[in-house]
Formats: C-alpha cells, sequence, structure tokens
C-alpha cells in the first residue's frame, strides 16, 4: 500500500453568516486519493463538490473556515504557511476550471498566460518557457502551437481555451490535478477528445486526478473510483465499473434512474421528489431522508455512519434492507 | 395534475385548420458574410415533438429565434399554424395571435423572468394581455407543480428548477398550439431535470400541444421527442424518427455525435 497523495479526514467547512451565525457547507468528508489515482466526485447544486476542491487549495471563501484534516503528500495543507502554500500550489495541485475564458486574462496573449508562471516563479528564460509551452500545447493535442502562442484567448474556440488551461497546468509539472466540471461548458465531441487528453497525460505522468462533474456517466468513464455527494457529505463511494450494477445509496440509485437513457424512451423517468439541499439546510438525520422514498422516522433524526457494503462504502442506516427489498422485487 | 382547459385548443377562428404546427421550408439566415442557417427544411405536425440537435455554431438557436420573431429569415418561409411568419408582426393584433399559437422558454430563467414579480403575477399578467379568465392562473399554477407559497414567491427566492416551472406556467398562459423549449433543461440539476422533463411529457399528453426543443442533450430529445433534427454548421445533416436516426444513423456525424454521450462502458479513448 502507497502512501495516499491527497487525505482528507473529517473534512468541514462552515462559512459565518451576517448575523454571527454559521452554515456548514461540508460536513466530515473523509477521502483518500493514491498517487496516479483518479477520483471523481460527482453531485448536484451545494453538494459540496467545488467547496472540497476549494477547501483542498486554500482558495475558500473569506467567511469560510475548514476543519478537519488534509494531507498532501504527508504534509498538513491547513496548517501551510504562506511559501509552503506557495510551493504547494505551483508545483504540486493544478486546477482545472469550468469556464477558462473566466480564468485566463483575455488581454494577453497565450504565450504570455502560458509562460509566466516558470519566468517569475522558476526563473526560467523567456526563450525557454516558449519553447516548453509549444511543447505542452503540441502534447494536448494543438496543431500549429507557436501561432497559438502569438493569439488572444478571444481568437480560439472554448475546447482550444480549455486545452491551453490544460497546457497551463501541465507546465507546472503537478502531482495532482482538480478538474471542476472541466468539459461542461463543451459541446460532446470536445468534451470527448478533452478528456480524452486529461485522461492520457494523467497516465503517462502518474499524476493523480479528482474529477469533479455532475455527470455520473462522465466520471465513472474518466476515473477509478467514484464518490457521490449530496448535501456536504459523501454518500457513496465505490469503483467506477461495479456502480451501475452495485449502487446501493437510495440517492445515488436516484440518480441513475433520472437520467434519460439515449437507447430507449422511457415510460417516465423516476424522478427524485424535491430539490437538492446544501448541508446547512438538513436536519440533524440523514440529508437526503425527506426525498427518499425508503426513509423512516429514525433516517431523519439519526445521521447515518458510513459503512462497507457490497464493495464500497454507503452512508444509509437502511442500506441492506434496502438492498434485499430490491433483490426481491428483480426476483 | 389538472389540464388547463383551453391550452393547446384552437380558439382563434381564423386558425388554419389540419396544418403542421410549424414548417420551415429553404430557410436560411445570413448574418454579413456568416451562413448561419441555410436551406432547413423541417415539420413539426399538430401535437408532435420535434428535437433540433446541434452543438454551438450550428444554428439552433437562430432558427428559434426567427419562429419567436427575434431575427428575419434571409430567405425562406416559416409558418406557425400555417400562417406566414416571414415578416414582422403588423400590429397588436397580430402579435397578440402569434402568441397565442407559439411560445418559447429559455434556458435560463432567472435572465427570462422579471425579478419583481411572483409566479402568480407573471401568469396573471399573460391571462390579461390575452383576454383570458384570471381564475386559470391557479389551474396553471397547480398544472406545474408549484405550490401555494411558491406561487407567491419572487424569482430570487426559487430554485432553478421551480424558476424554470414559472417560465413554463407563464408561457402556458397563452394557450399556445407549440412551445419551443430552448435548451430549457440543460442548466438543471439531474435530478430536477427529471422531473420538469416528465412535467413537459404530461403537458403534451394534457394539451395536444406541440413541442420544438433545442437542446445539445440527445438523451434529453429522446426522451421528450418523437422526430429529431440534426444541425451541423447551420445545414441539416439529418433527420427523422428519433429511434431510427439514434439507434440507425445515417451519417458520420450522427454517428459521432452519439458516440460521444458517455453511457456505461463508455471509455474516454475512442
Amino acid at each position: 500500500m502507497t502512501a495516499p497523495l491527497l487525505e482528507l479526514s473529517g473534512l468541514t467547512v462552515d462559512v459565518a453568516t451576517e448575523d454571527g451565525g454559521s452554515r456548514t457547507l461540508l460536513d466530515g468528508v473523509d477521502l483518500s486519493l493514491a498517487p496516479g489515482e483518479a477520483l471523481g466526485l460527482v453531485g448536484e447544486s451545494g453538494s459540496g463538490k467545488s467547496m472540497t476542491m476549494r477547501a483542498v487549495t486554500r482558495l475558500l471563501p473569506r467567511a469560510a473556515s475548514a476543519s478537519g484534516s488534509i494531507r498532501f503528500e504527508g504534509a498538513d495543507v491547513l496548517g501551510m504557511n504562506a511559501g509552503e502554500l506557495r510551493r504547494y500550489r505551483d508545483g504540486g495541485v493544478g486546477l482545472v476550471f469550468q469556464d477558462p475564458r473566466a480564468h485566463i486574462n483575455p488581454t494577453r496573449r497565450i504565450g504570455a498566460f502560458l509562460t509566466e508562471a516558470l519566468v517569475r516563479n522558476r526563473g526560467v528564460g523567456r526563450r525557454e518557457a516558449l519553447a516548453r509551452a509549444a511543447a505542452v500545447l503540441a502534447e494536448v493535442g494543438i496543431d500549429d502551437p507557436q501561432r497559438r502562442l502569438g493569439q488572444y484567448p478571444h481568437e480560439v474556440s472554448g475546447g482550444m481555451l480549455q486545452r491551453v488551461m490544460i497546457a497551463s497546468v501541465l507546465l507546472a509539472e503537478p502531482r495532482l490535478i482538480l478538474a471542476d466540471e472541466p468539459t461542461t461548458a463543451l459541446d460532446v465531441t470536445i468534451q470527448r477528445e478533452v478528456v480524452a487528453i486529461l485522461d492520457r497525460l494523467r497516465r503517462e505522468r502518474g499524476m493523480g486526478m479528482v474529477f469533479i462533474t455532475h455527470d455520473l456517466d462522465l466520471a465513472l468513464a474518466v476515473c477509478g473510483r467514484v464518490a457521490v455527494m449530496y448535501a456536504g457529505r459523501i454518500v457513496e463511494l465505490r469503483s467506477a465499473d461495479t456502480l451501475h450494477e452495485r449502487a446501493a445509496h437510495p440517492y445515488t440509485l436516484g440518480l441513475l434512474g433520472s437520467r434519460p437513457s439515449i437507447d430507449a424512451r422511457a415510460e417516465r423517468l423516476s424522478a427524485i421528489p424535491g430539490r437538492p439541499v446544501s448541508a446547512f439546510e438538513s436536519g440533524p438525520g440523514c440529508a437526503f431522508a425527506p426525498r427518499c422514498s425508503f426513509a423512516t422516522a429514525g433516517c431523519e433524526s439519526e445521521p447515518p455512519a458510513p459503512t462497507e457494503f457490497d464493495g464500497g462504502l454507503v452512508r444509509c442506516a437502511r442500506v441492506e434492507e434496502i438492498h434485499a427489498a430490491r433483490m426481491e422485487a428483480k426476483a | 395534475m389538472k389540464a388547463v382547459e383551453g391550452a393547446g385548443s384552437v380558439e382563434d377562428t381564423d386558425a388554419v385548420e389540419g396544418c403542421d404546427a410549424v414548417a420551415a421550408r429553404g430557410l436560411n439566415k445570413h448574418f454579413k458574410a456568416h451562413h448561419a442557417v441555410v436551406d432547413v427544411d423541417f415539420d413539426v405536425p399538430a401535437g408532435g415533438s420535434l428535437g433540433i440537435v446541434g452543438e454551438s455554431g450550428s444554428g439552433k438557436t437562430t432558427i428559434a429565434r426567427m419562429l419567436v420573431g427575434l431575427e428575419r429569415p434571409s430567405g425562406g418561409t416559416i409558418t406557425v399554424m400555417g400562417r406566414d411568419r416571414s415578416r414582422p408582426a403588423r400590429g397588436a393584433r397580430e402579435r397578440g395571435r402569434r402568441a397565442r399559437e407559439l411560445q418559447i422558454v429559455f434556458q435560463d430563467p432567472y435572465t427570462s423572468l422579471d425579478p419583481s414579480q411572483s409566479a402568480r403575477a407573471a401568469v396573471e399578467e399573460v391571462l390579461r394581455h390575452h383576454g383570458r379568465d384570471l381564475s386559470l392562473a391557479q389551474d396553471l399554477v397547480d398544472q406545474v407543480g408549484l405550490t401555494e407559497r411558491q406561487s407567491h414567491a419572487r424569482p430570487r427566492d426559487l430554485s432553478g428548477g421551480q424558476r424554470q416551472r414559472v417560465a413554463i406556467a407563464r408561457a402556458l398562459a397563452a394557450s399556445p398550439k407549440v412551445l419551443i423549449l430552448d435548451e430549457a433543461v440543460s442548466a438543471l440539476d439531474v435530478s430536477i431535470q427529471a422531473q420538469v422533463l416528465n412535467l413537459l411529457a404530461d403537458i403534451r399528453a394534457e394539451t395536444g400541444i406541440a413541442y420544438l426543443l433545442i437542446s445539445h442533450d440527445l438523451a434529453v430529445v429522446r426522451q421528450l421527442c418523437d422526430t429529431v433534427l440534426v444541425l451541423r454548421r447551420g445545414r441539416v445533416v439529418e433527420q427523422g424518427e428519433c429511434d431510427r436516426v439514434l439507434d440507425d444513423p445515417a451519417e458520420d456525424y450522427t454517428r459521432a455525435l452519439r458516440e460521444a454521450v458517455p453511457v456505461p462502458g463508455w471509455t474516454v479513448n475512442a
């Protein structure tokens, strides 16, 4: 067993409200990522998937505070001083955001964007930095990299700009990539190209990757393991290749039933009633209970602990009964 | 769920009977040298449901904008309920009639709803404008599954799915024969998207309204539509019954679109 690249234990994020109170956004997240592993974080609005990533990079909103522990290669991220944090962000983790246009300076050429960190933080010469940038653009599948270096962001398509963002992350040679909905704004054919590039580079360079998405099937295709989040907690964690057959948490089952299939029209989608909630909106028990067709009175009062079930980790007090009932219904 | 009377029924006396809900012939739109829509033909039968799929820049939204009169076609014709609308409406009377024929629901209900208006007020305003009975507002709000409390809330106090229900109720208040859904479920959470798709299927079954769904999502099109039109760079790649086009595509582009959708067993390397 190799030492984990990233380890979260009991990670909790609270945000202070204007009236002096506080709201919980993440509630006790435990997660471990091995070097070179790809892990998917899947959830709907308010599930805490993006907040997890912001906590890992210490990019939380000002009013928010994190507790619990985040360890990157054994180092305590929450305890890092400014210098350690800079080195961690420079070469430890790389971030790929959903909308590259919002994260790349529109007034500077792509070449300047790609080489800035190398020149300023690492003392690489400008010519050498441009050569490296061109090489990395070629690696992410961009033809004619020399010409692209001289272009401005508005001159290239969204898919191309997302590749530029991935290239900028690669230039820092991180051990971990955090990709937050990196393909959500892209067309499906471009999405496929971009995830294929991420996947290839991760394997070639042995980087770990946390892939955040609302699209469960995309996460299953890209990642080895997938964590399903709901209201600031991980409710189910299992290997991607068995999730479709073995999904056991009622929320995971609901997500699978909600998504229309491209292969056949469903008479009716098995929609989950109600709407997704954030951690601070949920009661003392299971946050999913008010929407869950299996919930009993006990579910709303007592928070369920994560338990091993059928090769995965499931946070549901009634998982065994529900599983038995489903198997019976199937037979 | 209760159907609202009048929704989808033929109300205007001069409506043309027995025609398609929407028909486009040789439709073109040029923006200077850019050809956004080129020689597009399609029909949406009365009570039918057509999905227009395509990627960014395919021209799908331009088609919707021409149908609602936000753009004027450069060539060809579009008819809705048998009446031409290739030219701007002349006068309030014709605009009113066009509104009773066709309504649109946009992707982002936050920018398409008046932030100071409750769901109830938005629906009543449309009913009043079209001279319909204000008491229908309650039925419309019920039909889209909004609670009493939600129907009095402002858009900012509602979730994305609830706002989209308001936008649907508001559109139905004009009792249109055709509803354009321009990426209307794309921005919703998966569990909410399923609710709204079920709702839209129910409304069509109850009222016989026709849908023109504009979407990049093939699975959503299959769930809601009878026929599909695949658009690329302004041109029709292929069109036909959903089952035929999606299960047995005649064109490589349709096949590539379909194969790019992540499904169980899908891997990242083509």
